[in-house]
């Protein structure tokens, strides 16, 4: 069970209180032109990395935001939570999340 | 908008004999929602005017006589009072705040309201719902939404002595609520867990 400190109410609360809404920083394609594999890979192709990982998690349950989540999808633990419109994780939170996984001695991607 | 009082949805439903705390149903409460800039100065004085107390800090709750507010999100708060005035108090904040800025809606009818009163009210509600309820982490005016079972519901304590807490829950599961309680309401089951808190 992973506890979550919501960025936006301050609570911080169980993992079932929230929702996970998968990988973050997703970018969207140009609109109508886009070729189809493109969009079958914007919709469907996910990089799903054993190690560091940013994600997309709402407090369902809570006051029901969007929130952008940092984490080791092999040790659950958790590294930094950030707003919703970050384009791309804030460089403290890539810092710290680099810093503790090597502290485990691990590496920042396993494979397979 | 309601215009009669709708029936309880406990209708039927006994409280407990021995229970570690007592439960009840506050009925006809009277809510509003409104969303908005809660930083925004015409917002803040439009909640004063309605319920006598500004909007309340992150997660908290104030009571004002038969007024109140809950913090439910950063741009949202369920304000209280009696059931037949909610309809003057959202023209109200309709009529002082920017057109477009913010949103005020009767949701009286929406949530059910049931209250637990006793010392062993905490102990009943840490069996239920996944919240610190040790009183270093829940006092009186906090509010937490979260899980009620496996519904979704809000508990705000407002009152420390006696210790009171209301859970605010949709009325279509309160039925559900409300015999969750009971389940976790016998007194022989009362392991003392917040006594020397
Ligand atoms: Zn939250």
């Amino acid at each position: 069970m992973l506890m979550i400190q919501c960025p936006c109410c301050g609570a911080t609360a169980e993992e079932a209180d929230f929702h996970c809404g998968g990988e973050a920083h997703i970018v969207r394609l140009a609109g109508d032109n886009d070729a189809d594999a493109d969009l079958g890979a914007y919709l469907f192709e996910r990089a799903n990395p054993k190690g560091l990982c940013f994600e997309r998690w709402r407090h369902q349950y809570g006051c029901g935001k969007w929130f952008h989540l940092a984490r080791d999808s092999r040790t659950m633990e958790i590294f930094g939570v950030y707003d919703i419109k970050a384009p791309a994780p804030p460089a403290e939170i890539v810092a710290e999340a680099r810093r503790r996984i090597a502290a485990r001695g691990l590496p920042e991607h396993s494979n397979n | 908008m309601s215009t009669e009082a709708r029936k309880s949805p406990l209708l039927g439903l006994k409280a407990p004999d021995g229970a570690m705390a007592r439960l009840s149903e506050a009925h006809r409460r009277g809510m509003f929602t409104v969303k908005g800039d809660l930083a925004d100065p015409a917002l803040i004085t439009a909640v004063q005017t309605a319920v006598g107390a500004p909007p309340p800090q992150q997660r908290k709750y104030v009571a004002a006589g038969e007024c109140g507010a809950i913090w439910m999100a950063p741009d949202e708060l369920l304000l209280l009072a009696p059931y037949g005035e909610v309809g003057a108090k959202v023209r109200l904040i309709e009529e002082t705040t920017r057109p477009g800025a913010c949103m005020a809606v009767d949701v009286s009818d929406a949530r059910a309201v049931i209250q637990v009163a006793g010392q062993g009210a905490r102990e009943m509600l840490a069996k239920v719902c996944p919240l610190d309820m040790h009183p270093s982490a829940f006092g009186p005016g906090d509010v937490r939404r979260s899980r009620i079972g496996s519904v979704a519901g809000a508990v705000v304590q407002v009152s420390g002595s006696p210790e009171t807490f209301e859970l605010y829950c949709f009325r279509s599961v309160a039925d559900y609520v409300w015999e969750l309680l009971c389940v976790a309401a016998p007194e022989q089951s009362r392991i003392g867990l917040f006594d020397n808190a």
